[in-house]
């Protein structure tokens, strides 16, 4: 056999190739790389409007959330340092048509279900449970606060109460509020 | 010694070395023994609902090969996701869940799944989860993973892009 040493280079050259093409047949390990996007998230979603008939006594009236979480707020936020969600009425119960008759409105916040941190303390917590309005005073607001420190979802139970005082004083007709929720990453 | 002499000696030893290589580059497959493992589908990637706190990717594949008479061990592991990137000062990490299945294992019921589902519990101090399959026969399989993104303590994940790295190794006797 006749073979000069060019000729025998690329011999061992074709070898050292087909020797590596050989340790990729017999892969052992091999890898895959999976990633998931979590994008930023802050939402709060009000419950429908709610409606009650006065019972004509002097009690108050209250619109009671009930258990069923569908009827309660729901806010969410991933940011890292939680949220902060304040239930606000700017105005206390007011005659649609006459607004010289006014009742003032109580607010009452609880956390109805929240996610927890894994070691079983909730993530939404009430910092500021009950406010009323109280216009004889001029103070027309009221305030509920919830607060997180760390992601999650949560509902919250607001209880509204019509504050009747006198009934036999109470022009007849429809009296409202509004209830603003907004939240706000911490 | 003349000039000519010592090159055709100088041949013969690169012409025997180049052989032995030859011989031991190939020896396991010119026996026909050999193990492969590869992941078939490429890099996963995939948006979180966010509204759920947990989510899964669609199942991927995996193919094997056996090539000894022998046992040989598959095993998937995979640590938990952590994040590059968002809204926490240090990363944010979420559970992985992984599970099994076997998908095609050939006519010589060579295969079977050993551990079909595992998942790390950050929490508890366990970053890894591990599923593992078995070859008793030479043959070809090929195995279907799924992998789970699973937020601690099954709150909403804080915002930001999660990566893990699902490694496959199959070991011979």
């Amino acid at each position: 056999m006749k073979m000069n040493i060019k000729g025998l280079l690329k011999v061992v050259s074709a070898v050292v190739v087909m020797a590596g093409c050989q340790s990729l047949m017999a892969q052992t390990t091999d890898t895959q790389k999976f990633t998931v996007t979590v994008p930023s998230a802050l939402s709060i979603v009000a419950p429908a409007d709610q409606l009650l008939t006065h019972d004509a006594t002097n009690n108050n009236q209250v619109f009671s959330p009930g258990t069923d979480t569908a009827n309660h707020w729901a806010v969410l936020c991933n940011s890292g340092a939680g949220a902060t969600v304040n239930l606000t009425t700017s105005t206390p119960f007011t005659h649609t048509t006459n607004s010289s008759y006014k009742r003032d409105a109580r607010l009452g916040l609880a956390v109805s279900s929240t996610d927890n941190n894994g070691g079983g303390s909730a993530i939404w917590t009430v910092s500021s449970a009950s406010d009323q309005t109280n216009y004889t005073s001029a103070d027309n607001n009221a305030t509920v606060t919830a607060t997180s420190s760390a992601p999650g979802k949560a509902t919250l139970a607001l209880t509204v109460t019509f504050i009747t005082n006198t009934y036999s004083t109470l022009l007849q007709g429809d009296y409202s509020i509004d209830v603003v929720g907004t939240i706000a990453a911490n | 010694m003349d000039a000519n002499l010592k090159n055709r000696q100088d041949r013969i030893r690169l012409q025997t070395a180049a052989i032995v290589l030859v011989l031991f580059a190939f020896a396991d497959v010119a026996r026909g023994q050999w193990v492969e493992i590869r992941s078939m589908d490429k890099d996963q990637s995939m948006i979180h609902p966010v509204s759920f706190s947990s989510t899964a990717f669609s199942e991927v594949r995996w193919d094997v090969h056996n090539s000894y008479q022998d046992d040989v061990l598959i095993q998937w592991t995979m640590d938990a996701f952590e994040s590059s990137q968002g809204s926490l000062k240090k990363p944010a990490q979420a559970d992985v869940g992984l599970s099994v299945r076997l998908r095609n294992g050939g006519p010589k019921n060579a295969w079977h799944v050993t551990q079909a589902t595992d998942r790390t519990a950050i929490l508890k101090g366990d970053r890894q989860a591990t599923v593992t399959a078995i070859g008793t026969h030479q043959g070809d399989a090929s195995f279907g993973v799924t992998v789970a993104f699973l937020s601690p303590g099954n709150s909403v994940p804080a915002a930001g892009r999660y990566e893990a790295r699902l490694i496959g190794t199959i070991a011979a006797p």
